[in-house]
């Protein structure tokens, strides 16, 4: 008797914890903008992050390029 | 026809990015299962399950047929399917009283299956919770097994549901990964060259891939983060394959200290090619073998979906592959302009000093 | 190839270590404190975080001996060494020596923190070898880059900077072999054990094909 109510609440505990999860996850769903149309945008935001890594790497390119322009305007005053 | 022979793979890596980019983000996902209105359903009871799914025709198709599935071998035949509209339709479950084994509460998965999408499976979808004091009886579950499923083939990425779109990243964020492997694998032979022979220009190669790598690995580290946060629900998930990542980059982060500390020289670029050395094959481990031994949520391991297996099926591995071409030729020449910049540094250096 | 000198640097090393004594005095203190303050601030803690804190004992005592293993000499000694000592007898005296000091204060650590904390280990001998190979390897590790850092300003701090990552995964290995031996992680044995002979050894050999390179002047 008491081994059969053990099996039943372990029995309730699986079915709550299913069910919480479940509840968690499908009926309040978290309707985000990110996740709309099958999350879609994360790929976009994926995509913009590389687009401005590289923009951000040509600006530090370009920077290094002054620097040495200037250096090399310097020398030639010198001389 | 001398710029081509020497831009080559300047062309060659713009083709192939924008094919990437353009079928990547082109092609549609196969039909799928995306969640039922229903989460326990009574054994002997008839329920009528609401599905909503993704990317599917109901109203092109004629036949509609649905099934519940149990430990993969006890299937029972939706007694009537209703088209609501074309993402969603009714399907109404007589549940026999007896539960097919002798547990009580049994996970099922759904398949739905149209002579338009083709077959498509939820797995997981709801649980069936027999009644107390009955004994099992496999028979029912047995009359209608899964046969004569359609199949149409279209050029498009497979279902997952987790990761649903985001099954794309696997050409814009996996390919960081390999691309910064290849680099710090072509840094380290340039390291080797330069310890070799003493040539300071292979101190430049490898200062230049070493940066490049660095970038495709924040891209990676970046890219990876904000699709972990709608996966698997936040930026940093303590995955292992995140954390060697982090590894990785500080390892080369140290390297750039170790450049800027010392004066430029000879003597410069022989330390710090020792230190990329020691660096790049110490982490060998790290990055190969200890990873492989601990679950990680990737997909691709554990029972996760996505990458690698099954999941990188024939049609993304058309988009994958040259993905990762793409990328790492496109990093081949940034890296290509970092090395000419700071080559005319380290000749404007040796000219004045000389 | 013979490796000239290499009893003499041994012999050498030792002196400096004797002449040095405070310093290694210091850094006896440094982990008796060490484990005080661990047991003041966690009375008794289960054995993965003992575990966990008895190597950054050790990984800080590391650091300060790889420090000390080419840093606390200056130019002249240096010049000395390059003329007269093979690269590789410089090195593998370095190493031992501060592979036999760290494998001393962990033995240290181990016996304080046992007494003050409680001593979780249960396979000793298991442990007993962690130990010896844990500090072979953070030694390779940490003498290796003290010659690296040896020629930047600020050496000291770029020691820090360039030697956690590269350690890790001695670190790792090391923890989870420890771990197996407190019983308390269902993992292979004689996999972690492996493991870890395996990533020292690929330290040592790396150390000892690059350092000549690095020795250069």
């Amino acid at each position: 008797m008491i081994g059969k109510s053990i099996k039943s609440l372990a029995l309730t505990q699986q079915v709550l914890l299913f069910a919480s999860t479940y509840l968690m996850i499908y009926l309040n769903p978290v309707n985000d903008f990110m996740r709309s149309i099958g999350k879609i945008w994360v790929v976009v935001a994926s995509l913009l992050i590389i687009f401005f890594g590289i923009v951000v790497f040509l600006y530090f390119i370009e920077r290094r390029i002054s620097k040495l322009e200037k250096e090399f305007d310097n020398e030639q005053q010198e001389h | 026809m001398e710029g081509f022979r020497k831009h080559w793979y300047k062309w060659l890596s713009v083709a192939i990015l924008v094919y990437v980019i353009a079928a990547g983000m082109l092609v549609p996902l196969r039909p799928g299962l995306m969640k039922t209105d229903a989460f326990n359903i009574q054994a002997g009871e008839s329920h009528e399950l609401t599905v909503q799914s993704y990317n599917t025709f109901y109203s092109k198709a004629e036949n509609h047929r649905a099934w519940l599935r149990l430990h993969e071998e006890f299937t029972l035949l939706a007694s009537e399917v209703e088209v609501v509209d074309d993402r969603h339709i009714k399907a109404t479950f007589d549940i026999p009283e007896k539960m097919p084994t002798s547990e009580r509460v049994a996970m099922a998965s759904l398949i739905v299956d149209t002579d338009y999408d083709g077959s498509m499976v939820l797995p997981a979808a709801v649980s069936i919770i027999g009644q107390e004091g009955l004994e099992a009886d496999p028979g029912p579950w047995l009359v209608e097994p899964i046969r004569d499923l359609s199949h149409r083939w279209t050029w498009s990425f497979p279902w997952r549901n987790i990761l649903e779109e985001t099954i794309r990243n696997t050409y814009y964020h996996v390919p960081m990964w390999f691309g910064m492997m290849l680099i710090f694998l072509l840094s380290a032979f340039y390291a080797v060259k330069l310890l070799r022979t003493g040539d300071q220009r292979f101190d430049s190669r490898v200062y230049s891939l070493n940066l490049t790598g660095t970038i495709l690995g924040l891209l990676g580290i970046f890219t990876g983060a904000i699709w972990a946060r709608y996966t698997w629900g936040s930026y940093w998930s303590g995955d292992i394959k995140q954390d060697m990542a982090a590894i990785t980059l500080l390892i080369f982060m140290a390297y750039f200290l170790l450049r800027e500390a010392m004066s430029p020289g000879v003597k410069r670029g022989r330390v710090t090619a020792v230190y990329t050395l020691f660096a790049f094959l110490a982490s060998i481990p790290l990055l190969y073998i200890i990873p492989r031994m601990q679950p990680s949520l990737h997909p691709g391991s554990g029972g996760n979906p996505g990458f690698g297996g099954d999941d990188l099926d024939n049609t993304m591995k058309t988009v994958f592959y040259p993905a990762i071409i793409g990328w790492t030729l496109f990093s081949y020449w940034i890296s290509n302009v970092v090395y000419r910049l700071s080559e005319l540094k380290r000749r404007s250096l040796e000219k004045n000093y000389s | 190839m013979t490796l000239a000198g290499f009893g003499a640097m041994v012999r050498h090393e030792f002196l400096l270590e004797f002449r040095h004594r405070f310093a290694s005095a210091a850094l006896l203190v440094y982990v008796i404190a060490v484990a005080f303050i661990i047991y003041l601030s966690f009375a008794s803690p289960e054995p993965a975080v003992w575990n966990a804190l008895f190597w950054m004992v050790i990984l800080f005592s590391g650091l300060q001996s790889g420090t000390m293993a080419f840093l606390r000499e200056f130019g002249d000694a240096h010049l000395f060494y390059y003329q007269y000592v093979h690269p590789l007898s410089l090195f593998l005296a370095k190493i031992l020596s501060v592979w036999l000091k760290l494998f001393m204060l962990a033995l240290l650590a181990w016996f304080v923190m046992g007494v003050v904390l409680g001593n979780p280990i249960v396979d000793v001998g298991m442990f007993f070898l962690a130990v010896l190979l844990g500090s072979l390897g953070f030694a390779v590790v940490f003498t290796f880059l003290s010659a690296v850092a040896l020629n930047a300003n600020n050496s000291g701090l770029l020691l820090a900077v360039l030697g956690f990552p590269v350690l890790l995964p001695v670190l790792l290995s090391v923890m989870r072999l420890s771990l197996v031996s407190m019983a308390v992680r269902d993992v292979d044995a004689t996999e972690s054990f492996l493991m870890l002979v395996a990533v020292v050894m690929l330290l040592i050999g790396l150390g000892l094909i690059l350092f000549p390179y690095l020795w250069k002047n």
